[in-house]
């Protein structure tokens, strides 16, 4: 498309996206399609799910909170408000092949190429103005202190309040605390100013209960015949991990999925790990894994928080779920998890893609390397982008499947 | 027992009261071989260096490095040099982000840690170290508040801060040349070439990085007396988080306040951001200093050489739109 109708494009999206009424009229194709599809399958539910959030962030009835993967979401669903998360956000612009325009916005106005392109993408998605606009921002540091600055950014560019929480990096039980008077006083912070109150009875039984489940589809998972196909799909049902968690859409999400996953097929391919997130644009990675016979047995961005969360004490449980990201952040605990993911789910071999401005997991590559070289587990690791299609590299993913797929089929 | 760091926020207060010797690191510039082969190519090029450094052996009289919880490079370049032989004399100091009593407790904390991660090492007693330690407190807001003083009347200029191991102060007041005032924002390398190279150019430079007056200067709004804190490790947790520069990594609100107001003070006429390739924080500061400041800014990307010819033709070019 010429830049300059896209321009233009763009400029009506935006416009459309800020009249409200709109939205409105969305909630008469949501109860169509409710009726059309009295029990919806995966697909549908995700697409009724998606119309929702659509009118729900684009309406704004509700304060709309921009935040990052590891705030819990319950916290954000107790207080009545609407979570959105630009990182998950990203993820679907670029599946729809759309990441090229707003990454090219923000590199026009001093967003770096070589910063995360979660992050670049999501800059210049509020320059255009076509991402909701947020009423205020809450975000954590522990996966990476890039967040922080993107968030900062973002508090730059839509002039609406930062909130962080500083996530420690050891001494558990003092980051503990730290985490939940920061939860707390954040929350009364949201009373006193935005007269948010918080009930967390019903959310926090929801997670509960979806979080039982995920477990069972983790145990199924545990089986060596079973087999979540395509490779690295379950990587698209991230939002129901992270943003929806404590609603009953996850619920039921993970509910069917666990239904279905139970009549699958067995498989008799070779067994991975998956590492870090996989590259959302539509791109061949899938189909080259099950052409060599290679599945996805779990993926680390799957491993879930075990403790139950308690209204009793909310904020010390939540606390105690952002530590969790402990597991992927924290060097020596992220390569202890990783080897013990290796057998309780008997993979045969560990797949990473290397995203191009992901400091945090890429500077753990050389420890993990070698840990994983000692248990002489193989190692593949896919370099390039998973947002930026112009860091894509085909050809080397490729070959690099293949050369794993050889090597496990020797070691039969 | 000599004891390394590098980053603004290691208090050499804690480091001399606990019977330490402070080493402020500057890794040497070379051609990086060895810190490649543990970081990827984007990678801080700071840590790239540091490691070869450290692997070639440079500061082999160092005992123990302290390292914080600044940026995802630097915690990894900590986790790196842990696990390598030796590794387990080195220390974490967990920095947190924000400020306010919720954040100077828990980083009061932590320095009571590291304080005891040295105690443990040089045997020097609690007593002797906790009275020492409001002295040094003390002491360092004194000549703090002096040098800010100087600092911002315009007569500490080029690299006057730079260099001071151990955190010694640098001698004051200095007698002051003319010249194009700019504001130099830098990091960890190659920070002594950059200044030489404006002032070759008959520039009169402040510089703003943290081998030099970010470890010093305190902030506009600071009462500049010691509150009546009963804890020296509080007096010293706010020292650090409420009152000393910030850096890049925020809070950015804070740290554009500061250079706004630095750059008033002194009258400069433009910034000269310098900045490592794949830092982050830089990466987003530099965003908004062109954003939110009105002064011309040059911007300078560097990696793990020094360039000092590309350096120079951009140099030239800006101070053609600047003195026309
Ligand atoms: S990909 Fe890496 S840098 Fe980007 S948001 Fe995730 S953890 Fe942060
Ligand atoms: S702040 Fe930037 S230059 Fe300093 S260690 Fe971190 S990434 Fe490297």
């Amino acid at each position: 498309m010429k830049e300059k109708t896209q321009q233009n494009l763009v400029k009506f999206i935006s416009f459309l996206s800020r009249r409200k009424s709109l939205f409105t009229l969305l909630g008469g194709y949501e109860w169509w399609l409710k009726k059309k599809w009295p029990s919806p399958d995966l697909a549908q539910t995700s697409y009724l799910l998606t119309i929702h959030s659509i009118r729900e962030l684009y309406q704004r009835k509700k304060p709309v909170v921009w935040t990052s993967l590891f705030f819990p979401s319950e916290f954000i669903w107790a207080g009545s408000m609407v979570p959105f998360y630009p990182e998950i956000a990203s993820g679907l612009v670029a599946a729809l092949r759309w990441s090229d325009f707003p990454l090219r916005s923000s590199f026009q106005k001093w967003v770096s190429a070589d910063l995360c392109s979660y992050h670049r993408l999501s800059l210049g998605m509020s320059l255009l103005k076509l991402f909701p606009r947020p009423d205020f921002l809450i975000a954590t540091n522990t996966i990476c202190q890039g967040t922080v600055g993107f968030f900062q950014t973002l508090a730059q560019l839509w002039r609406v309040p930062f909130y962080l929480i500083d996530v420690p990096f050891a001494d558990f039980s003092a980051s503990e605390k730290y985490i939940s008077y920061q939860l707390e006083s954040l929350a009364q912070n949201l009373s006193q100013e935005w007269g948010i109150r918080f009930r967390w009875e019903q959310v926090f039984s929801c997670s509960n209960q979806t979080r039982a489940v995920i477990k069972d589809i983790e145990n199924l998972r545990k089986q060596k015949t079973i087999i979540l196909a395509p490779p690295t799909k379950n990587l698209d049902y991230l939002p129901y991990y992270y943003q929806f968690m404590g609603t009953r859409a996850s619920l039921s999400f993970f509910t069917q999925l666990l239904a279905q996953l139970s009549l699958t097929e067995p498989s008799s391919c070779h067994r991975l790990l998956w590492l870090h997130l996989k590259p959302f644009y539509p791109n061949p990675v899938p189909e080259w894994l099950e052409k060599n016979n290679l599945g996805v047995a779990f993926e680390e961005f799957a491993s879930l928080y075990p403790g139950e969360l308690s209204s009793r004490e909310p904020f010390s449980s939540l606390a105690r779920k952002i530590l969790y990201s402990w597991q992927l952040t924290v060097g020596r605990k992220r390569i202890s998890h990783v080897l013990q993911l290796v057998q309780e789910f008997e993979v045969q071999g560990v797949v990473q893609f290397n995203q191009w401005g992901c400091r945090q997991s890429q500077g753990m590559n050389f420890p993990l390397r070698q840990a994983l070289r000692k248990q002489e587990i193989p190692f593949l690791e896919l370099d390039g982008d998973q947002i930026d299609q112009n860091h894509r590299s085909d050809e080397q993913w490729k070959t690099r499947i293949q050369a794993l797929a050889e090597m496990l089929e020797g070691n039969r | 027992m000599k004891v390394g760091y590098f980053c603004g926020y290691l208090p050499p207060e804690l480091i001399r009261s606990a019977g330490g010797e402070p080493v402020l690191l500057e890794p040497e510039g070379k051609r990086v071989k060895l810190g490649e082969k543990y970081f990827p190519t984007p990678f801080c090029p700071f840590s790239k260096v540091f490691l070869d450094n450290l692997l070639s052996g440079s500061w082999e009289k160092v005992g123990t490095l302290l390292f914080t919880r600044s940026c995802d490079a630097s915690r990894r370049l900590y986790e790196t040099v842990s696990s390598l032989p030796g590794g387990e004399s080195s220390f974490l100091l967990d920095l947190p982000h924000e400020v306010g009593p919720l954040a100077w407790n828990y980083f009061a904390h932590q320095l009571k840690k590291l304080a005891h991660f040295l105690l443990d090492r040089t045997g020097k007693s609690e007593k002797a170290m906790l009275s020492d330690l409001e002295q040094e407190v003390k002491s360092s807001l004194i000549i703090r508040r002096k040098l800010t003083e100087e600092y911002q009347a315009g007569r500490l200029p080029g690299a006057v801060f730079l260099g001071k191991e151990g955190g010694s102060p640098p001698d004051f007041p200095r007698v002051v040349r003319g010249g194009l005032p700019l504001f130099l924002i830098a990091s960890h390398l190659w920070v002594r070439d950059l200044i030489g190279l404006l002032e070759k150019k008959s520039i009169l430079v402040f510089e703003d990085t943290p081998l030099g007056s970010r470890r010093w200067l305190l902030r506009e709004n600071t009462t500049f007396l010691l509150p009546p804190e009963e804890d020296p490790f509080l007096s010293l947790s706010r020292l650090y988080l409420e009152w000393k520069a910030p850096c890049p990594r925020g809070p950015w609100r804070e740290r554009l306040a500061f250079i706004q107001e630095m750059t008033r003070k002194l009258g400069v006429r433009g910034v000269v951001y310098f900045y490592p390739k794949f830092c982050d924080f830089s990466l987003y500061e530099l965003k908004i200093v062109r954003d939110e400041l009105s002064l011309p800014v040059l911007s300078l990307e560097y990696d793990t050489l020094p360039n000092l010819a590309q350096w120079e033709t951009r140099l030239e070019a800006f101070l053609e739109v600047l003195t026309p």
